[in-house]
């Protein structure tokens, strides 16, 4: 039997920027990619799939980010609760970034500011 | 984390005051619209609404299509790319938008100027930073796009239209005067040539006057470090694990980072040697309204 592949969700509402993030992770060949492009729809994925990483945006439909990720660590189940976060936004302020950072978040990358290879550097570390 | 510092590194003085003079005197002509500071990076915008677009994948294409650079818009829609001498073409991508736009083709639209569509361009200049504005067409609603123009009520589109009338209200001014003096020819007042001699120092100053320099330059006394390669990092005092920016070093010394305005920290690393990723240097630094780090720093 085979390894099983660990799963990452990517949320995104941006279908452009989405589509580029989850072609570069299934390049890989090393994990199950899962996406979702509105808040609602990522806490339905992470529940029902319990993903091991999730790349977050934050200025997101029905659900935002921040909201997604209090979701998240209320949850009572541990494997979710404690599931790892890396924020792509490009809200910048401190006010955002401490916000997510309260919400115990392993990254947070200004997508402006950040390489995609930087983005697929730390998922590998953090899934290796 | 390690801090080595191996190199001595120091802003270099000379090239500080002189940024900093560039800086009075551009945030003088952007006061008076005779040079547009508020926008050194190129945008790319809604063709319709005019509001800027993020998150949107632009690339920087060579001539033979391989893909030269990627970068993501920021908030503002601003992009940029430090380039080679070559042939280029420049591509954009969001969902729900169609690029090039087929509802503005001219090279302003009255609100942007220097537009962009699509089409090869020459670089011939080293260094040149590329960042031509771009509109593209929307095809249907971007939810992205109404979400922030509820969030952030104030358009840079409305300032640059602002400038662009206190523009017009200065050449205007110009005009009139060259008729009040012409009026009131041979008995003209001392004091409308003391308004010519204003006006057209400003001119000029803002013709021989540059914008701010868009990038940064390392420059190695230390022959046996070469700079190509460097990895630099910019980090935050308060938000230390973060990252705010990160880009390498080129050849000739050059690198491109953007941010937004504030004080950072500025890591240098060197990186080139596989899983190896030593620090170099960290040394305070400032972004301006150019938003990007550009000051040249020695090593020694």
């Amino acid at each position: 039997m085979g390894n099983v592949k660990k799963k990452i969700l990517v949320v995104e509402d941006d279908g452009a920027l989405l589509n580029v993030l989850v072609d570069r992770l299934e390049t890989t060949r090393t994990y199950m990619v899962l996406k979702a492009a509105d808040g609602e729809e990522a806490v339905k994925q992470i529940f029902e799939n319990r993903p091991h990483l999730i790349l977050l945006d934050l200025l997101l439909p029905k659900l935002d980010g921040f909201k997604v990720l209090e979701k998240i660590r209320a949850a009572k189940e541990e494997e979710i609760q404690t599931c790892k976060v890396v924020v792509l936004s490009n809200l910048w302020s401190n006010k955002d970034i401490l916000k997510a950072q309260a919400l115990k978040i392993e990254e947070y990358f200004v997508k402006a500011n950040t390489n995609l290879n930087e983005v697929m550097a730390k998922v590998k570390m953090l899934l290796p | 984390m390690e801090q080595t510092t191996p190199y001595k590194l120091k802003k270099s003085a000379p090239r500080d005051l002189a940024v900093l003079l560039e800086s009075i005197i551009n945030s003088l002509f952007s006061f008076l619209s005779l040079k547009n500071t508020s926008q050194f990076w190129g945008v790319v915008y809604d063709s319709v609404s005019k509001q800027p677009l993020d998150p949107v994948i632009v690339k920087l294409i060579y001539a033979d299509g391989r893909e030269a650079e990627t970068c993501v818009t920021d908030l503002n829609g601003g992009y940029g790319f430090l380039a080679h001498p070559g042939s280029f073409k420049i591509f954009a991508r969001k969902a729900n938008y169609t690029f090039p736009s087929t509802r503005i083709t001219g090279s302003s639209d009255g609100i942007y100027e220097n537009l962009y569509h699509g089409e090869f361009f020459e670089l011939t200049g080293d260094s040149e930073v590329v960042a031509p504005n771009i509109p593209m067409d929307p095809t249907q609603d971007d939810w992205n796009q109404q979400a922030k123009s509820q969030i952030y009520k104030k358009y840079p589109f409305l300032k640059l239209l602002l400038k662009r009338l206190v523009a017009t209200a200065f050449w205007f001014g110009f005009i009139f005067l060259g008729i009040a003096i012409w009026r009131s020819y041979p008995d003209i007042p001392r004091y409308f040539w003391a308004i010519v001699i204003a006006y057209i120092s400003i001119i000029l100053l803002s013709i021989i006057i540059s914008g701010p320099r868009l990038f940064g330059k390392i420059i190695s006394s230390n022959r046996s470090l070469l700079t190509a390669g460097l990895l630099l990092e910019l980090h935050n005092s308060k938000f230390p694990e973060i990252t705010f920016g990160k880009c390498q070093v080129r050849e000739d010394g050059k690198f491109l980072l953007r941010a937004g305005r504030g004080k950072y920290l500025l890591m240098i690393f060197d990186a080139r040697k596989e899983k190896e990723k030593k620090l170099l240097a960290a040394l305070p630094v400032k972004v301006g309204k150019s938003g990007v780090v550009n000051s040249t720093f020695h090593i020694k």
